[in-house]
């Protein structure tokens, strides 16, 4: 391995290092960010709503988001929509969403998106709703996003 | 010798000047793109956005019960009664991403159009998940949205109304949670005489403007 990328290896093993259980490729927490993060907003009584956004990593290795959360649902998932051979749309849960190296991950609803189930409260238009990403190097990554009425 | 008939044209009567070759060519391809174009329209008299179905396609009617007048009450619908079109899809209350978006896209692109054609269209959500989804529950969701009206159609009897549609739905388990159901999430589109006039594939919608013009050329040409 050349000197410069070991350093760089070291460096960010140092940057991780307060995190549990961290991974030498990790990248900071700081290297996602967050653009036109949404949740859309449902009547009182639905109680599933998807969040959507754009995710760039400005970091040179790709950002393997493994786990979400958010105070305000009792579930939130990492999803994919898929149409099956009848014709069926439908979003599944998967273990992991990648947002490349240098690139964005659009969460939108006719693709890859997070899932809130079981909303602990009415959702408000206008309100941030809270989530925290996990990477699979452990980073963690907090955003807001907005309740937005499509 | 006779004197040449056209003097400005020394190379002689059989040779056309290049922009006179030019232009010929340009009037037969001109006139293929026509016919091909005509026989297009011909097959499909006005290009559709969406995906425009055979003349004549009946829509199939079928009966649940929808919240009206602020109560709960049997709902038959008859495609094209009272001079009415309409946009119909089917969906659930719980779907966290799609049915959402696809009662606020009609919505946008209905209140786009002139008023006395609002009117004419209503926008009808059949509940795949009868199970849960009760009239209130649906008239609540559809509302929130904009306006429509959310039918629940019992089993066995949506089987039929969603083969009728062509629509296929699914029910598939979460882990943890509620149950989701993987849905058809096409938006069919019932003119003022019954007919089944054109279908949008759900990612379709989001492209309002063109949404529009299709609901106003089957509103003002039913
Ligand atoms: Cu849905």
């Amino acid at each position: 391995m050349p000197v410069p990328a070991r350093l760089f290896i070291l460096l960010l093993a140092l940057l991780t290092a307060c995190r549990p259980a961290p991974q030498a490729q990790a990248g900071p927490t700081a290297t996602l960010t967050v653009e036109a993060a949404r949740v859309v907003a449902v009547p009182p009584g639905v109680e599933e709503t998807s969040v959507f956004g754009t995710l760039r990593n400005p970091g040179g290795r790709p950002l393997r988001l493994t786990g979400v959360e958010s105070p305000a649902a009792d579930h939130a998932m990492l999803m994919v929509t898929r149409t099956d051979a009848q014709g069926r749309t439908g979003m599944q849960m998967t273990d992991a969403l990648t947002v490349p190296a240098g690139g964005e991950l659009v969460l939108s609803d006719t693709g890859d998106h997070i899932m809130l189930m079981g909303l602990r409260a009415p959702l408000r238009e206008g309100e941030p709703v809270a989530l925290t990403l996990t990477d699979d190097a452990g980073g963690t990554h907090t955003l807001q996003a907005p309740v937005v009425k499509p | 010798m006779t004197a040449p008939a056209h003097p400005a044209d020394p190379a002689g009567p059989a040779t056309r000047p290049w922009y006179v070759s030019a232009g010929l060519a340009l009037a037969a391809v001109a006139l293929l793109l026509g016919l091909a174009w005509g026989a297009a329209r011909l097959r499909s008299p006005y290009p559709f956005y969406g995906t425009a179905y055979p003349a004549g396609t009946q829509a199939a009617p079928f009966q649940g019960v929808a919240v009206q007048g602020g109560a709960a009450r049997p709902f038959a619908f008859t495609p094209g009664a009272g001079g009415q079109a309409t946009a119909l899809f089917f969906g659930f209350t719980h779907c966290a991403s799609i049915c959402p978006l696809s009662l606020s896209y009609l919505n946008k692109a209905r209140a786009l159009l002139p008023a006395e054609l609002q009117a004419k269209l209503q926008i009808v959500l059949v509940s795949v998940d009868p199970a849960r989804d009760t009239p209130a529950r649906l008239n609540d969701y559809v509302s929130y949205f904009g306006s429509g009206t959310g039918v629940r159609v019992p089993e066995p009897a949506l089987t039929q109304v969603a083969r009728a549609y062509g629509v296929a739905y699914q029910k598939a388990e979460v882990q943890g949670a509620a149950y989701q159901i993987n849905h058809t999430t096409a938006t069919y589109l019932i003119d003022a005489r019954g007919h089944l006039r054109v279908l949008w594939d759900y990612t379709q919608l989001p492209q309002v403007e063109r949404v529009k013009a299709d609901l106003q050329y089957v509103l003002e040409t039913p």
